[in-house]
């Protein structure tokens, strides 16, 4: 007897469409396996899955004496370049803007702890990651996943990340209108949509309620929505000012205004509009130079516009560019409880701290949103049981993941504070300081990106520690700060954008690399993130806690009344903040002081031998060859079928093989061709039947005629002889749209 | 349905009540990959000594984990399979067993801890192959009772279910009259891990 599988289990459970496309990539992992499907595009398709990389995944490790060769037990067999097969690596899970219901929680901390080590990281980008995963159990966890309507499709790769917005829309005192119907449709919109297929780079979108506060963050994105009420003809009319060609990474750029006011009827045609223009012209072959804020740049935002009205009036009528519209007036957040003053209410010790920092009124009165204060972003699978469970009790299905690595539970009635309180505690996840300089943002740093130059979780544990142990007497003042780590220069800990901000870089001491950290001073969180930090020296890992120290006594004994950080940092001028920061930029030598040639948490010497090709960027690979990879695995999955003896699906599935074999050689010509089997077909005989494009030197139509006639033709009756010459057919129609794409558009990108 | 779960997990709590210096763990385990002192492919060190309750410090092998694991509020050495289960379940427990019992003794050693290896907790994670049901919580009960008299020859162990509610993954508490011994857990018919 066959064991049950979650395939079987789940079945029922999952939205056919994503039970689908799990069952395509688990087919791709076969091909891979079986050494047919390339490694660029295997490793493309896996990280459009949000399957990505982990440090040491090339199969090598510094251990502090010596580079070891780590021998996988699958051998050579890999999953991208210098990616070995067993290596463990990371799955980045996308929560939509943050949104998670009680049952998901539960679904995320059983696959924590049966798939990944029993933690759950919270992303500046509102995803999970689960971390040590192996490839092998990614398709299972999918569908565990997608059962409670949860992808990991497009969480990395070269395409649409996870759309955040502001964890307080909703419930925000300051904004315009809720923006969660907007970004949820948004997301869906453009899940797998075809215009977000043929990216350079990922593309990241945001959602703001209001200008003056940071929480959506939208100059810092691809593209961000700040919503406007705007009166039209005497009417309240809702719009979002869209943004683009923000970011932070290496080089960072404020966004630029697109549309100051696009009503909300347009806000999906004219993201795709966008991401047409970005497919079309964005750049593919250099990476460093492939996001859009680049091509913004290159054109001025002008010729971006007027780029984009054109494509706006090209694109073909989608319906569901408004039907999401009707429900907006309906979406609604339900408490739980009812709403009720704190008055009189005992308050347990530690309550009121806990209250400055973690509690939010919410502009229904009588309600409030807390925030869980997490370190590094992370919470074990008992605290994520624990916490469904509170949530159940408090807050219902009003939780909400941030981009400042926490979870926030809305339509907390305030009487109820006081018990949360306790109970949180009890799972320790009741930290006050949230949102204040002890609730340091860091990027996995070395601890496990294959980019990571120095630890930045090391240095933000110890930074949060030693502030935590003293945050009772540490000036009002300085409580407010932000600070924000990232590994390297990348910026995924958003380091430009903190008022200390610290990116991971090494230098040399003799012989020997010293972990550094370039300190990066008066970024501006606040207004969406308005203007960036100024570098300002590298120290070393080791001297970044004093440094601390320095800069926020300096700030709260010299400035003056209500002067910001950044105002003070303007004050003091580049040189004076250049020589505050001198006097730590000293090594001692290593037979002085050896602690400074180790990293935080790390007792290895350092050495940056580890640091690999990261994924961040995707692999470039053409449309067409990710596309032709759909067709492989599902003729895979006809053989498949037919070793079954299920000749239906198995004659079903080679028909099917063709019909994306030629969808993807018709869509390098005519991106709009559709899904439906008829455009297809038509398009492929109009475009490359007829212009003998397709023709083999000797069997002429011969490959061709095999999708035209079984789509002429579909058969009555299939045995297992029919769905035997189907396959063999598909196969030969495949190679054949290899060959013909390759005549007609050259090779595969390298 | 076979028993073998995903993710078997064996540990054995510290005796020691001042509580263990969880960052200490880093060197330790660094070493060990330096030294190949456990067995197994390893690969990292995973520091979660920052969140509550959790999974303390992991050495991050390729078939199974090794760490001080925090959990429950209780610290102990633990060694969680997660690949090459084997065929059978007792090859899988015994292996875990004995794999945990060899990190608690180098432990001893290197960091001065004392572990009581006459109570083991054992927990299977795997909601498909065992999960938290009456009958399957009885059934893994009875293979724990037969496998510590049978394979092991203890036939005083007491075992208890500490599964916590009905969403957690099941968990036993076993008690035996004596500490286990490395000796106990050799020549019990499993494989060792092919050493990379
Ligand atoms: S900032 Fe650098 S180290 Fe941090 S996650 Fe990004 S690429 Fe990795």
């Amino acid at each position: 007897m066959t064991e049950q599988t979650w395939k079987d289990v789940l079945q029922d459970k999952m939205p056919p469409q994503l039970a689908e496309e799990i069952d395509i990539f688990e087919g791709q992992m076969e091909l891979r396996k079986q050494g047919k499907l390339d490694e660029r595009v295997f490793a493309e398709m896996r990280l459009r899955r949000g399957a990505y990389g982990q440090r040491y995944d090339n199969g090598k490790r510094h251990d502090g004496i010596e580079t070891r060769h780590l021998p996988f037990p699958s051998g050579d067999l890999t999953k991208g370049p210098e990616t070995m097969w067993d290596a463990p690596g990371m799955l980045r899970i996308k929560i939509p803007f943050g949104g998670l219901t009680t049952e998901q929680m539960e679904v995320l901390a059983e696959l924590a702890e049966e798939y990944s080590d029993h933690i759950l990281h919270v992303t500046t980008r509102q995803d999970i990651q689960l971390h040590y995963i192996h490839i092998d159990d990614t398709p299972d966890i999918m569908r565990r996943l997608a059962a409670v309507g949860i992808t990991t499709r497009e969480a990395c790769g070269n395409s649409v990340r996870n759309v955040t917005a502001c964890p307080f829309a909703g419930v925000c005192r300051d904004q315009a209108f809720d923006v969660t119907p907007y970004s949820k449709a948004t997301a869906e919109y453009l899940l797998g949509h075809d215009d977000v297929q043929d990216f350079g780079r990922k593309f990241k979108i945001a959602f703001s309620g209001c200008e003056d506060h940071a929480c959506g963050l939208v100059k810092i994105h691809d593209m961000g929505f700040l919503a406007r009420v705007k009166e039209i003809d005497g009417e309240q009319k809702r719009g979002f000012t869209i943004f683009v060609g923000g970011g932070l990474g290496t080089v960072p750029h404020q966004a630029k205004v697109l549309y100051e006011f696009v009503p909300e009827e347009e806000i999906l045609p004219v993201s795709q509009a966008v991401a047409r223009v970005f497919a079309r012209l964005g750049e593919k072959r250099n990476r460093n130079r492939a996001r859009l804020k680049f091509l913004v740049a290159q054109l001025g935002i002008e010729e971006f516009r007027r780029l984009v009205d054109e494509e706006r009036k090209t694109l073909p009528y989608d319906e569901r560019w408004t039907t999401y519209l009707q429900d907006v007036p309906n979406y609604k957040e339900a408490p739980i409880r009812p709403a009720a003053a704190l008055n009189g209410v005992e308050k347990p010790e530690g309550f009121d701290a806990w209250y400055a920092s973690n509690v939010y009124q919410q502009r229904q009165a009588g309600y409030v949103t807390v925030t869980i204060n997490l370190p590094l972003g992370d919470l074990t699978a008992r605290q994520m049981y624990q916490l469904a469970d509170i949530a159940r009790q408090y807050a219902g299905d009003n939780v909400r993941l941030t981009v400042e690595q926490n979870i926030v539970l809305r339509w907390i009635s305030e009487a109820d504070l006081p018990n949360l309180y306790h109970d949180l505690k009890a799972v320790g996840l009741g930290d006050a300081g949230a949102g204040t300089i002890v609730d340091i943002t860091s990027c996995p740093g070395t601890d496990t990106c294959k980019l990571g130059i120095a630890s930045s979780r090391g240095l933000a544990g110890e930074l949060r520690r030693r502030l935590g142990e003293k945050n009772a007497s540490l000036p009002e003042a300085v409580k407010d700060l932000k600070i924000k780590i990232s590994g390297c220069f990348n910026s995924c800990g958003q380091h430009h954008i903190a008022d200390i901000g610290l990116f991971g870089n090494s230098r040399r001491a003799g012989n020997r690399k010293v972990p550094h950290f370039q300190v990066v001073l008066g970024g501006r969180w606040r207004d969406n993130a308005s203007s960036y930090g100024l570098a300002v020296g590298a120290v070393p890992a080791k001297s970044v806690p004093i440094l601390v120290d320095t800069i926020i006594n300096r700030y709260a004994t010299e400035r003056e009344k209500g002067e910001s950080f950044q105002d003070w940092i303007r004050r003091l001028g580049k040189v004076a903040v250049r020589e505050m920061v001198r006097p730590f930029m000293n090594i001692p030598p290593f037979e002085l002081d050896p602690s400074f040639y180790s990293d935080w948490g790390d007792t290895r010497v350092y050495g940056i031998g580890d640091i690999g090709v990261g994924e961040c960027a995707g692999e470039v690979v053409s449309l067409f060859s990710m596309e032709i990879a759909k067709a492989e695995s599902v003729h895979f999955e006809a053989l498949v079928a037919l070793d079954d003896g299920d000749y239906v699906t198995a004659e079903n599935r080679a028909y099917e093989s063709m019909l994306l074999a030629a969808r993807a050689l018709v869509r390098t010509q005519y991106l709009d061709v559709g899904n439906e089997p008829d455009d297809i077909v038509k398009e492929f005989r109009t475009r490359f039947y007829d212009t003998k494009l397709f023709f083999d030197p000797f069997a002429k139509g011969k490959f061709a005629n095999y999708l035209l006639d079984r789509h002429a033709n579909p058969p009555d009756e299939i045995d297992e002889d029919k769905a035997h010459r189907l396959i063999k057919e598909a196969r030969l129609f495949i190679e054949a749209t290899y060959t013909c794409e390759a005549r007609v558009n050259g090779v595969i990108v390298n | 349905m076979s028993l073998i779960p995903k993710r078997l997990s064996v540990k054995f709590f510290t005796k020691d009540k001042a509580g263990v210096e969880l960052e200490s763990l880093i060197g330790v385990f660094q070493s060990w990959i330096q030294q190949q002192a456990v067995e197994g492919l390893l690969i990292d060190v995973a520091d979660y000594s920052h969140v509550f309750a959790g999974p303390g410090v992991l050495l991050i092998g390729d078939e199974g984990d090794y760490s001080l694991d925090v959990s429950g509020g209780r610290a102990g050495v633990q060694y969680t399979r997660k690949r090459q289960q084997g065929h059978s379940l007792e090859g899988l427990i015994t292996t875990c067993l004995r794999l945990a019992r060899q990190a608690g003794a180098k432990l001893e050693e290197d960091l001065a801890l004392t572990f009581d290896y006459s109570t083991v907790q054992i927990t299977f994670f795997d909601r498909l192959k065992t999960p938290n049901t009456p009958e399957v919580v009885a059934q893994l009960q009875k293979v724990l009772a037969s496998f510590f008299t049978e394979q092991l020859g203890i036939s005083e162990a007491q075992i208890d279910n500490v599964t916590e509610g009905p969403r957690y993954a099941p968990a036993f508490l076993v008690t035996l009259p004596q500490a286990l011994e490395a000796t106990d857990l050799q020549n019990t018919g499993t494989e060792a891990i092919q050493q990379a």
